[in-house]
């Protein structure tokens, strides 16, 4: 056995790039569950988030020397996942987008489902996550990005800002502007509201 | 402060990521304040319905993805051993020998001991004849025997 619980992600490192190449798998096996759940989050289909978080621990294995330790290990690796989800979502063939009206029409009844669903505290269904993605595919993608990172995955500001790589500033102003884009929908999923 | 100026300030408000001081007056607007309440409140809704933590992974699922990524990883590098950690006894033995060896050779006389000046034969009171066609062109035997053109 190479590694156990107490063993830190950097003498797994460390290990790795002494040539223990199955110190790895202990690496995968640990941050597995977080990166998985970001690319679900991000993508909306699980066999597509499996493939993009092999593709995400490729490569940081690749560029594993470039990792010097200025941020976690997982915020890192967050930073490699963040890149590969917006770079599948940006050349996934975009359709045209639908209006507001025929949104509602369509997907209208499952969104107030959610929505009435919203005070449990159980975890996504896999039956819908395919409302939820075209419900978020209705925002930007890098606002998209910041609040599954804030609200689904819990990173505080310190660790968005190693995450996206931008400036506290950053990180403040794009989460407000993403916060006032999600809460458009309600407008029109519930347009007797004042919001 | 105005309305919207705190409005501003409530997402960093929801994130708790306001300084204590700050957060207290931004609490005090947020109660007296049916608009940022209903603003909140949506955040609230939203998040809790459509940024849901997926289910997690089943430990076999986990072990099946660990062994996917581990095939597709490139063959490791090489570690980068220094210089001097690659010099082992294997070789080092007869590499020390063969050094010896050519330490004792460069002081080794250069020549063959014939190409001395010392004479090669020491008379012992004889009359030595070489005759002329045996003789060496240049040896300096002739000069070591006495035996000069004179003496022919």
């Amino acid at each position: 056995m190479i590694a156990d619980e107490q063993t830190t992600d950097a003498e797994l490192i460390e290990l790795v790039l002494a040539g223990r190449q199955e110190a790895y798998s202990a690496l995968v096996r640990r941050h597995h569950p977080r990166v998985m759940s970001l690319c679900v989050s991000m993508l909306g289909d699980r066999a597509l988030a499996e493939d993009a978080a092999q593709d995400v621990f490729l490569k940081a294995y690749r560029r594993l020397r470039d990792f010097r330790g200025d941020a976690a290990f997982s915020t890192w690796l967050y930073r490699v996942a963040s890149n590969r989800c917006l770079d599948l979502l940006r050349s996934a063939a975009r359709r045209k987008e639908d209006s507001w009206e025929s949104f509602v029409e369509r997907e209208g009844d499952g969104v107030r489902r959610l929505l009435a669903e919203s005070a449990s505290e159980r975890p996504l269904m896999d039956e819908d996550a395919d409302l939820v993605r075209r419900v978020l595919g209705r925002l930007p993608e890098d606002y998209r990005l910041i609040l599954t990172l804030r609200e689904v995955e819990g990173l505080d500001y310190r660790e968005l800002m190693d995450a996206l790589d931008c400036s506290l500033d950053s990180v403040k102003a794009k989460l407000r502007r993403a916060r006032e884009k999600f809460r458009e929908i309600l407008r029109h999923i519930e347009p007797s509201r004042d919001v | 402060m105005s309305h919207e100026a705190f409005r501003a300030l409530l997402s960093e408000f929801r994130d708790e990521a306001l300084p204590a001081a700050r957060r207290q007056e931004v609490a005090a607007h947020v109660a007296d304040c049916a608009s940022c309440r209903a603003e909140l409140r949506d955040w609230d809704r939203l998040a809790n319905a459509f940024l849901r933590r997926p289910i997690e992974p089943a430990a076999g699922e986990t072990e099946r993805f660990v062994r996917a990524v581990m095939a597709r990883l490139p063959e490791p590098e090489p570690a980068r051993v220094p210089f001097w950690e690659t010099l082992s006894a294997a070789w080092l033995v007869p590499a020390f020998g063969a050094a010896c060896a050519a330490l004792l050779l460069s002081f080794a006389p250069s020549g063959p001991r014939y190409a001395s000046a010392e004479p090669l034969f020491v008379a012992d009171g004889q009359d030595v004849v070489i005759a002329p066609a045996a003789r060496p062109a240049s040896s300096g035997l002739d000069e070591t025997l006495g035996l000069g053109d004179d003496a022919q």
